[in-house]
């Protein structure tokens, strides 16, 4: 019964954190990259607190503590400008915010088609039962 | 009077005064009045002058009035250059400044009228300022540096009035030319003045004149290269294609400037430097056979033009190469440099008078024919413009050499000392061939003045349309209200305020309309034609000029050295006076011949010599030779240079400019907006150096 | 060339190329085999290499898990960690291959809960209720909002193509072997290696040919063994000379396991006190503890912290309070 060594609990993070790295930067979906950057940060608060478990002392967790709150904060804010941008394009891609780049490089366009959306069987219908309801079109609303 | 030294500075500062306020204000302040600053300036420095002159022969020594002006090096230091603001009149000064300001005073008074309803009729008088300021300054300056600054100024006031109307392409082109052409000249000045600085350590004119001796080896190069900025400014053979040409700019303009006063800076600068050229008879005789060819060959080629102010700018040419002929033959072995500079500055002096009054007259036929300037175009004017007619006659008389007026008793001068200086010594063959050639220049120049003149006053009256119409269209209008017309370049409202507002009904008829110019511009011709006539029995026979000047410029102790004065007093050659008179006499006759009584003749003399004609009338090809030897080589020239720079040097200057370029080019993809490039850059900058750490 | 001017070491050490790759293998193959795997799960346009990458993987996994991570002996707490390390790891790699935003926000809810257990065996309920509450309960829920109010229906480029997706894989996968390479160094360096001969030796002279023979010898040579435990190294001084091998592999032993082990409890305000004894169940001072730490030692932080959220909070509302017209 030697316990856990540390070097495990630092692969561990390290793993989580090169995974969110890759997901941050290839995902385009901006929710995704953010999800990827909460991983990153996952990792690093498992290394904070096997820091703190081999040391002995409650510093490493305090500072994750601080950790979580920043991420909170950040997920506040990451997520309403998310929902800022998607606003105004309609969209989630982060490629499309493109405007920023020297005016004679040419834009960054996907090759291809854009994917299509595999045929879905449609869902079941319930067959119509009972008499149609009378509909009252001289109802007036209550506004 | 006593202290009239300390006022020099005002006779070129009033001028100077009056062009700055004409500059500051004449645009929206004075408009229509900018002529009055300068006529007041001009007559203050007048006034000025005449009692300069007066206490000059009063106390027969020179005024100067100094005050340094910078100074480079330590005091004492052998190396360092003192420059005063120094001001100097003697004798020769006070003929010039009374010359100059006289005239430039009376051309001023005509060009207030001439000038009227210009639109930029205060630059004019801001420049006419300048250019009596510059003038005064040049003839004042007792240094070699003031002089040439002056010199300076008087080039360019010449190009402001040569170009005054720069709209014209012509009148652009010619004060350009005027401008390069004598922009030649002053750097063999400018040269001469350094190499005299360079051997004597001084600038004055004192200084240098009192060290100088024969011996000196680079006198006779500073010499010929003060020769060859007199040639520029002088309008002397070859640099006197510029003369004519400066007839584009308004004629009160060819008036002061290139008739009577600037030309005449290089005549001034030989008489003023000939305690030098005495020194350098191989120099003087440059200047004689210099000035004997000018005086004929500007002689030959008046005598086919068919411009008025032509003929009168190439007779201005030959006049010009008398004085310098007569400069050249002050040999000092015949101790003849007194008559020389008596004889050129007396005939600098008479020729001021009558050929500004010949420039003006011409101003009046011009104005009253509607710019009309070429003499096939109008006859028999002499009814029509009686004022003008006999002020011309005078000036024409005078010109030619007409006995007993002003340019028969200076011409003669000038031929006396000539033939004197080919009695002997090493050039005497030389000064004879000049004598005889300025002999025969006498008859062609009594020839084609008159020719001028039987051609515009005489046979049967034609008055061009361009006259009538331009009278006809300024009565139309209000006197008061000024009138441009930019296609004639300057208007006339002359006849506003005439005082003849008689015979001005254009309903009338064209034969009553007054064609005659207005008493502002008839009254500077009467006052020249009275001068014309008469300063030279007063001054010439009688000796008065030439004593003046002796007393109170050669003769004092910062005049010429011993060896150079004569005492003898010149007496009158009557063979040559005779001998001349009957060449002026022979000139005029041939005209009135040829002109008035067989007006077949000028054609048939055309065709028996066809291939002269041409030369004269194109001015012996010499404009086209110039372009030929020396400004399409160096258009050439200046093409090479232009690929050359920009294949050759602005490639090399851009290939160093393409290499930022093209690494700008080449890394600029980077930039391409995404958000999530840039965090791979960032990560693979990271990536990189981490293996870098750990691979080493 | 250019590290050796950022980096203070002792003495720079240049190997070449086929050294550090006979050095590191184990760790080079497990992350070459990861870059092919993660380049090819990751969502592509027109082929569909999911099933290949997910195979690659998997065995980039095993093999990590044998190469890169020590454990000793099977105990509750190794099969724990075991099962929530790669149930981690299987999340973060399940949410990149994800088209699906909804599902990858599930993937990222099994990464946080699988971390909890690895916060759990670290000695950080607190923090494991902390996370769980903030992370899986808040966070993900309002993904899922945010996914609900925003994603648009059918496919989409941005869940179906990969930006850079070789060079993004191969900036992490370099990241990730270096982080690895030096995890491995520092539990793997000469002196730890020479104390694992000691712990193993049987004979006075495998003593002797780490620290040198007593006879001839005035001090044993401790230079790597002084850099790993400091004065400890002396404690082999006694049983070198006396050539007592058990005594030497026992001191090996203990110092091995001294640095390797977590301590088994957290005491607050206390630096740092290893003990050689081995997990035990987890204080109940621990969360009492870390209030004591945060209120005392950190007491300034953590009021700005409570200053950053409500400026978060109120920043969140006026950036989506400027309505539709906010942007463009």
């Amino acid at each position: 019964m030697t316990g856990i060594q540390l070097q495990n609990y630092l692969m561990v993070g390290a793993l989580l954190f090169a995974l969110g790295l890759i997901g941050f930067l290839s995902r385009r979906n901006m929710i995704l990259m953010f999800l990827s950057v909460e991983t990153m940060l996952q990792g690093v608060a498992i290394n904070l607190l096997a820091f703190s478990r081999y040391w002995g002392n409650l510093g490493g967790q305090s500072l994750v503590l601080f950790m979580l709150t920043v991420a909170a904060c950040e997920a506040a804010l990451a997520l309403a400008l998310i929902l800022m941008l998607y606003r105004s394009r309609q969209m989630l891609d982060v490629s499309i915010w493109q405007d920023m780049r020297e005016n004679d490089v040419d834009a960054t366009i996907d090759e291809g088609p854009p994917p299509t959306a595999p045929k879905e069987e449609p869902l079941p219908r319930l067959t119509p039962a009972g008499p149609e309801p009378v509909r009252r079109t001289q109802e007036r609303s209550h506004v | 009077m006593s202290n009239m030294s300390q006022y020099l500075w005002l006779i070129p500062f009033l001028p100077l005064l009056g062009s700055a306020i004409i500059a500051g204000m004449g645009k929206n302040v004075l408009r229509g009045a900018s002529h009055w600053p300068c006529i007041l300036g001009a007559v203050g420095s007048c006034v000025l002058s005449v009692m300069t002159f007066m206490a000059v022969q009063a106390h027969e020594i020179p005024l100067l009035d100094e005050y340094v002006w910078f100074r480079t090096g330590s005091v004492g230091d052998p190396a360092s250059v003192q420059v005063a603001f120094s001001l100097r009149a003697d004798g020769l000064t006070a003929v010039m400044l009374i010359t100059v300001t006289f005239i430039g005073t009376l051309i001023a008074i005509y060009s207030s009228s001439y000038m009227k309803g210009d639109p930029a009729y205060y630059r004019f008088f801001m420049a006419v300022s300048l250019f009596l300021a510059a003038m005064t300054g040049l003839v004042l300056a007792n240094n070699f540096i003031l002089l040439y600054a002056c010199w300076e100024g008087v080039g360019l006031c010449s190009y402001l009035l040569v170009g005054f109307w720069f709209f014209k392409p012509s009148a652009a082109a010619a004060a350009r030319k005027a401008f390069l052409v004598t922009r030649l000249g002053d750097i063999g000045l400018f040269l001469g003045i350094l190499i005299l600085w360079s051997q004597y350590g001084t600038l004055d004119y004192q200084g240098i004149f009192q060290h100088a001796s024969a011996n000196d080896p680079y006198l006779g190069i500073a010499c010929f290269l003060l020769f060859v900025g007199a040639v520029g400014k002088s309008a002397q053979f070859p640099l006197h294609v510029w003369l004519p040409d400066a007839m584009e700019g308004p004629s009160p303009v060819s008036a002061l400037i290139h008739a009577a006063t600037m030309v005449t800076a290089g005549v001034y600068l030989l008489a003023r430097t000939m305690p030098l050229f005495g020194l350098c008879p191989d120099v003087q005789a440059y200047v004689a056979v210099t000035g004997a060819f000018t005086a004929l060959l500007a002689a030959l080629i008046a005598l086919t033009q068919t411009d008025l102010k032509r003929v009168l700018a190439y007779s201005t040419v030959s006049q010009l190469g008398y004085m310098f002929l007569a400069l050249g033959s002050g040999v000092q072995h015949e101790r003849l440099a007194t008559l020389a500079v008596v004889a050129a500055v007396f005939h600098l002096f008479t020729h001021a008078f009558f050929k500004a009054l010949l420039f003006l007259g011409a101003g009046s036929v011009m104005h009253a024919m509607g710019d009309v300037i070429d003499m096939r175009k109008f006859s028999g004017l002499r009814r029509v413009l009686p004022t003008t007619h006999w002020t011309f006659l005078i000036g024409s008389a005078a010109l030619a050499g007409f006995p007993l007026l002003s340019g028969f008793w200076s011409k003669d001068e000038v031929l006396l000392t000539t033939l004197r200086a080919s009695q002997n010594g090493p050039y005497a063959t030389l000064y004879m061939v000049c004598f005889i050639s300025a002999m025969a220049t006498a008859g062609l120049t009594a020839f084609y003045t008159f020719r001028a003149y039987f051609m515009t006053f005489w046979g049967p009256e034609k008055i061009p349309a361009e006259a009538y119409a331009h009278h006809g269209h300024s009565h139309a209008e209000l006197p008061e209200k000024p009138h441009g017309h930019a296609d004639h370049g300057h208007a006339h409202g002359g006849h506003g305020d005439s005082g003849h507002g008689d015979a001005g009904h254009g309903d009338a008829g064209h034969g009553a309309v007054r064609l005659e110019s207005g008493e502002v511009m008839l009254w500077p011709l009467r006052i020249l034609a009275i001068g014309a006539l008469l300063v030279g029995i007063v001054l010439g026979p009688t000796h008065l000029f030439a004593h003046f000047l002796e007393r109170n410029w050669v003769n004092t102790p910062d005049g010429f050295p011993v060896s150079m004065r004569t005492d003898e007093a010149p007496h009158p050659n009557l063979i040559l006076m005779i001998g001349s008179g009957i060449f002026a006499l022979a000139g005029i006759g041939l005209a009135y011949l040829a002109y008035v009584k067989n007006p077949k003749m000028p054609a048939e003399m055309m065709n028996s010599a066809k291939r002269m004609y041409g030369l004269s009338r194109n001015k012996f090809y010499l404009d086209e030779i110039f372009a030929a030897v020396f400004v399409r080589p160096l258009q050439a020239f200046a093409h090479l240079c232009r690929v050359i720079d920009q294949m050759v040097v602005d490639g090399v200057v851009d290939l160093v400019g393409q290499f930022p370029s093209m690494i700008g080019a080449a890394i600029r993809p980077v930039q391409n907006g995404l958000v999530q490039f840039y965090a791979l850059l960032m990560a693979l900058g990271v990536a990189g150096y981490l293996l870098a750490v750990l691979v080493r | 060339m250019f590290a050796s001017l950022f980096l203070q070491t002792d003495e720079p050490r240049r190997v070449a190329l086929n050294v550090f790759l006979r050095e590191n293998w184990k760790i080079l193959i497990p992350a070459l085999l990861a870059f092919v795997g993660v380049y090819f799960i990751l969502p592509r346009a027109r082929r569909n290499t999911g099933a290949i990458g997910g195979g690659i993987l998997g065995l980039a996994l095993i093999l990590a898990g044998i190469w890169w991570v020590r454990l000793e002996g099977v105990s509750a707490e190794n099969i724990l960690f075991g099962i929530f390390a790669s149930l981690s790891v299987l999340g973060a790699v399940l949410m990149l291959a994800q088209t699906n935003p909804v599902r990858a926000a599930l993937s990222f809810a099994l990464v946080v809960l699988s971390s909890c257990g690895l916060f759990l065996l670290l000695q950080a309920p607190f923090l494991t209720a902390a996370t769980i509450i903030i992370y899986a309960g808040a966070i993900v829920v309002t993904f899922l909002f945010v996914l609900m109010l925003a994603q648009q229906s059918g496919m989409s480029n941005a869940d179906h193509r990969s930006r850079e997706a070789f060079l993004a894989t191969l900036a992490g996968v370099i990241l990730l072997g270096a982080l690895a390479i030096s995890i491995d160094r520092a539990f793997d360096n000469p002196g730890e290696q020479e104390a694992r001969r000691l712990a193993t030796a049987q004979t006075t002279a495998d003593v002797n040919a780490v620290l040198g023979d007593p006879a001839t010898e005035k001090q044993s040579h401790t230079a790597n063994l002084e850099k790993l435990f400091k004065s400890d190294a002396t404690e082999f001084d006694g049983p070198w000379r006396k050539g007592d091998v058990e005594g030497v592999n026992k001191v090996a032993d203990r110092l091995l396991r001294d640095r390797r082990s977590m301590s088994s409890t957290l005491t607050p305000n206390e630096g740092t006190q290893q003990t050689a004894a081995g997990i035990r169940p987890l204080p109940p001072d621990n969360v009492a503890g870390l209030g004591r730490v945060l209120f005392m030692d950190y007491l300034v932080p953590v009021e700005l912290a409570a200053v950053l959220l409500l400026v978060a909070t109120i920043g969140a509302i006026a950036i989506l309070g400027r309505g539709q017209e906010g942007l463009r």
